[in-house]
């Protein structure tokens, strides 16, 4: 009978999203490549990194390399001489280059206040993540908790006529995480719902392209090898995929558990003794199991030119490069921001 | 407000409390249910053929149908035999035939008295049935094609013989009154031949099922190699299975040659296929290692009735055999299906949450319980050489006990106890221990019971079962998991059985239920007896006797508290609460040497896991759908050790925050200075020194003074 279900449901539904969560194998195949990393720099929570006029900045509280800005910043991307930066409550702002100075938050709808990506199409061209309308890019979690589905992907021309007002592309979106322009088309993450999409630069032709990820997807960089290099913040566990389910138990939770102690995915967990626990993360003999269920966890995955997984650098239960949010190539190396742990290391990749 | 949410709680903890899920999974759980879906077939088929054929019941017919149930009967105990032994033995029907001929042959060609006529026919059967056994149990040659074999050769040999005697048969028998009452007597209206397996039934089941070769037989059944490895002689055991096969199928034939006289060609022809139908209806499995003879009377009952009925309805012969075939076949799809899913249905039901609220911990920001880490800095003993020291005792002369999970006791000595040596093994789970006045360490075995060891290491028992409540389904006198105990003055022991719904592989989970599953059992060296004083316990835990031995005090460990209950004295026999707000999951209590208590808290109170305790249906949901490893848990990766007195207020608390070194803190003991933590999953005992204790205090002193 559910087999018949099953078939139906296939026909019927093909792009609906899969409870069971993939096992980590092939080339998810878990190892230790980022514990391997050598560590360049520690900071508080680096959130993003670029290749910006042959320096490596990375965004950590209000400041972006030397730069100082007038919010909290988030992704990043370069172009030329030009930076432009996600600063909370804020919107983008360009840092040099022809534009400096420019502020964008006006949209064609509600303003952009909560940006989590951005990345240049051309040199006018700017193409933004907006992880929910109402929750800020640190307050993830209650977005995921509380199932927010209010994200948005923009496009920001520039030089256009009509001024620097920003278009909605794609709404309604589950947590927008981390976006890029690949091939002449526009891919972003969909965190919360662990899916990857591809549409035109206007909008148009939107597709899924890769659905079902193992993990939350955050940022997505353009890899030299081809493909494209995405960071995993945090992985998905039964657990927490359940919760999502109970309606009841969840909205208890967020009522009156201190968000800390949530029954949730963290960039970071220090095992501290009121965090939730599960049955497979009790130490035995001294050790917790590094394939437990994680509550934090480092992914970094590249996809190859057919949106295939070619490879992946893992930080397991009990490593040091948990809650990867960032990713960048610079001097022919990976680096990634470890946001959990605060550090930025450079891989071998 | 609060008096709506306390009438809210009380109807959730009402609600909650009965569970038929849980009466399911308690029944399904036994193993006489394994016949659930056999029984339902026979009683459907039996009720079906009663109302369709009238007089069916009549007393006339139901001794007819009886007399040729007694003959099958014995032909499916046979087989039965055979086949829980993990063999098949088609030769059945010819060697009832044969027998059936020797019976006649001796009887009225040579005229043998009786006396000589019923060995020999059971010896005959018994000597066929070996030419199997020597070839499948000594020269292992496959059951089936090996019994096939002999099947054509001893139908050979009958249709033979039968043919040189078949005249002198028929010609009749000699008067003989026992002949006759084997044929045809009845003592007290029931056939002879139904009493005759109404005997070898009572036998046969308790060879089966009480007796050494019996288990044997099952084990190999079971599992042929992993029965060589436990010593079990096959090559012995399936010879005499088939021995035994034999000799049945042989009163079988003694029986039919009383009946009627006769060895016409198709005596005992095709019985084989019909006795398999038989055992299979009946639920014994093919594959070996599961059957009982209660299982076989009720196979051979469903095919009996069945064939006979279909006949009796006016059912051409060919027909027949269709209906008894689509039954099997049906019968049998039901069977499979019901034994490959059983278990999955018991493990989705056995898990009953309830609703439990309870009062929020006391402050771990600051007070008493602010973390700390002095318990970072710990002397290891035995490091990487205990896997799981859940207890600790040190005796009068200063030496280290732990138990640990392999069953056995280890004993540390030495200056820095870096002298390891296995002290007993007891077997079993060792968990908390005590010494008794005469130096003997009482211990608790999870899985086995209350054991004690003398200081030569043997080992005694002191009580493996308690009274039996009488609602409950699980039977709960058998004492599952022992947890901690302690010995008043005079020498009566508190111990306490965490769950009776557990096993100690999976205690943990019996926090997902929240029910009041375990006792506080007392034994009393001086009868003998033993017998639960408190009942519905959440997860008791530690027991530990007050300094002054009228009391003793007991952790709940999902209840978060700590209880006295009065063994002496004007409040004898009655139970007081003293902490009912631990911030953590509270595990063995011990005495500390400035009259006051140590308890170790084996994990700490996740908000996410209290919360979860008031919704019982989330847990039940989540037990079903997830994986067991992603279940939420009490975290017991992180714990601590503190200290209270008798009124119940904690003075301190000593942390391995992290819990890098000691996770899963179970246990403390308190001896000449120093404090030894143990851990139920941890790799090492640790030992660390306290400051301002008393350095001569040792925990035996303080029960039963200096020797």
């Amino acid at each position: 009978m559910s087999f018949i279900v099953d078939v139906a449901r296939e026909i019927f539904r093909p792009n609906r999203e899969r409870h069971a969560i993939p096992s980590l194998d092939g080339p998810w195949q878990p190892n230790s490549r980022l514990e391997e990393g050598t560590e360049t720099a520690q900071l508080e929570e680096p959130d993003d990194l670029v290749s910006h006029g042959g320096q490596l900045l990375v965004s950590s509280g209000t400041k972006v390399g030397e730069h100082e800005l007038s919010g909290p910043t988030g992704g990043l991307a370069s172009r030329g001489d030009q930076l432009a930066v996600c600063v909370e409550g804020k919107g983008i702002q360009i840092v040099g280059g022809k534009h400096d100075g420019l502020v964008l938050s006006a949209t064609d709808g509600e303003p952009l206040r909560h940006p989590t990506a951005v990345c240049f199409g051309d040199d006018d061209t700017l193409y933004v993540c907006e992880g929910s309308l109402t929750e800020s890019a640190s307050r993830w979690n209650w977005d995921l908790m509380r199932k927010g589905a209010t994200g948005r992907v923009l496009r920001f021309s520039l030089s256009s006529a009509s001024g620097t007002t920003g278009t909605a592309l794609a709404s309604g979106l589950q947590f927008p995480y981390g976006v890029v322009v690949w091939k002449d088309r526009v891919v972003f993450t969909e965190s919360w719902a662990h899916r990857l999409w591809s549409m035109d630069t206007s909008g148009g032709d939107r597709k899924m392209v890769v659905k079902n990820f193992p993990g939350y997807p955050a940022r997505v960089h353009l890899a030299s090898k081809g493909g494209f290099w995405l960071a995993f913040f945090a992985m998905r566990t039964q657990l927490v995929d359940f919760v999502l389910k109970e309606t009841e138990y969840r909205e208890a939770m967020i009522a009156q558990v201190d968000p800390r102690w949530w029954v949730c995915p963290t960039l970071v967990s220090h095992d501290y003794f009121l965090e939730p626990a599960q049955s497979g993360s009790i130490r035995q003999l001294g050790i917790r199991k590094a394939w437990s269920p994680p509550r934090s966890y480092g992914l970094v995955v590249r996809l190859n030119d057919q949106l295939d997984a070619a490879e992946s650098l893992h930080s397991r239960v009990g490593g040091h490069v948990h809650g990867v949010t960032g990713i960048a190539e610079h001097g022919g190396k990976l680096c990634v921001a470890s946001k959990g742990h605060g550090r930025v290391l450079e891989v071998q990749s | 407000m609060s008096a709506t949410t306390s009438f809210r709680q009380a109807y959730l903890r009402a609600r909650y409390r009965f569970s038929l899920a849980q009466v399911v999974a308690e029944l399904l759980q036994k193993r006489w249910m394994d016949a659930l879906v056999p029984f339902v077939v026979m009683v459907v088929v039996v009720t079906t053929f009663t109302q369709l054929i009238s007089g069916y019941t009549d007393v006339d017919n139901l001794i007819n149908t009886g007399r040729e149930f007694g003959e099958f009967g014995f032909l499916v105990f046979a087989l039965t035999l055979v086949v829980i032994g993990g063999g098949i033995d088609l030769s059945i029907g010819a060697i009832f035939a044969l027998c059936d001929l020797v019976a006649l042959v001796c009887f009225v060609h040579f005229k043998l008295p009786l006396v000589a006529v019923i060995p020999i026919t059971l010896i005959a059967g018994g000597a066929l049935a070996a030419v199997n056994g020597i070839l499948i149990g000594f020269l292992r040659t496959r059951a089936f094609l090996t019994t096939l074999v002999t099947m054509i050769i001893f139908r050979a040999v009958f249709d033979i013989l039968g043919q040189k005697y078949s005249q002198e048969l028929m010609s009749g028998t000699p008067e003989n009154s026992t002949w006759e009452w084997l044929g045809s007597g009845s003592l007290l209206g029931i056939p002879s031949n139904i009493i005759a397996l109404v005997i070898v039934a009572i036998v046969g089941h308790i060879f089966l099922s009480r007796s050494r070769p019996g288990w044997h037989l099952t084990a190999i059944g079971a599992g042929r190699r992993a029965a060589r490895h436990a010593g079990i002689g096959i090559e012995w055991t399936l010879f005499w299975t088939y021995v035994g096969s034999g000799v049945l199928c042989a009163i079988g034939g003694l029986f039919y040659a009383a009946r009627l006289a006769s060895a016409g060609s198709d005596t005992g022809l095709n019985s084989e296929i019909v006795a398999i139908t038989a055992v299979v209806l009946g639920g014994v499995s093919l594959g070996g290692g599961k059957g009982s003879v209660g299982r076989a009377l009720i196979g051979a009952t469903t095919v009996l009735v069945l064939t006979n009925g279909v006949v009796r309805l006016g059912v051409v012969g060919g027909m027949s055999s269709v209906v008894l075939g689509a039954t099997l076949l049906l019968a049998v799809a039901i069977d499979v299906h019901w034994a490959k899913h059983r278990h999955k249905a018991i493990a989705k039901l056995y898990v009953v949450p309830t609703y439990l609220a309870l009062p929020p911990g006391q402050s771990t920001d600051e007070g008493p319980f602010k973390p700390n880490q002095r318990l970072a800095k710990s002397q290891a003993i035995g490091l990487d050489m205990v896997d799981g020291p859940e207890d600790c005792i040190i005796d009068r002369q200063g030496r280290l006990y732990a138990g640990v999970r392999q069953g056995w006791i280890l004993r540390f000595s030495g200056p820095n106890f870096e002298n390891r040596e296995v002290f007993s093994k007891p077997g079993g789970r060792p968990l908390g221990m005590a010494f008794d006045k005469d130096d003997n360490l009482i211990v608790c075995l999870a899985g086995m019971g209350l054991y004690g060891i003398r200081e030569d290491g043997s080992v005694f028992k002191l009580s493996d079962e308690t009274n039996r409540s009488w609602n409950k389904i699980n039977d709960d006198s058998r004492l599952r998991l022992a947890d901690d105990l302690d010995i008043g003055p005079d020498g009566r022991v508190y111990f306490s059985e965490a769950t009776i719904r557990y096993e100690i592989h999976s205690w943990a989970t019996d926090a997902l239920e929240g029910r009041g599953n375990g006792r506080i059992i007392e034994y009393d060296p001086r009868n003998g007896k033993t017998r639960t004083i408190i009942k519905n316990v959440l997860f008791p835990n530690g027991i530990c006797m007050s300094h002054d031995g009228k009391s003793f005090l007991f952790a709940e460990t999902w209840k978060h508290s700590i209880s006295r209950h009065w063994v002496e004295g004007p409040k004898a026999g009655t139970t007081e609460v003293i902490i009912d707000n631990l911030p953590g999951f509270p595990d063995n209590i011990n005495r500390s040497s400035d009259g006051k208590y140590w308890l170790a808290l084996v994990g700490m109170r996740t908000p996410s896991l209290d919360l979860a305790m008031r919704f019982p249906d989330f847990r039940t949901r989540m037990v079903k759908e997830i994986a067991p490893d992603e279940w939420l848990f009490p975290n017991i990766n992180n714990g601590c050790v503190c200290k209270f007195d008798d009124a119940g207020n904690v003075s301190e608390s000593l942390w391995d925050s992290g819990g890098t070194s000691h996770p899963t803190i179970t246990s403390m003991r308190e001896d000449r200075g120093h404090l030894y933590i143990g851990g139920l999953y941890n790799n090492r005992i640790g030992r660390i020194p306290l400051e301002g204790s008393d350095p001569s205090w040792n925990g035996v002193e303080s029960y039963w003074g200096k020797k």
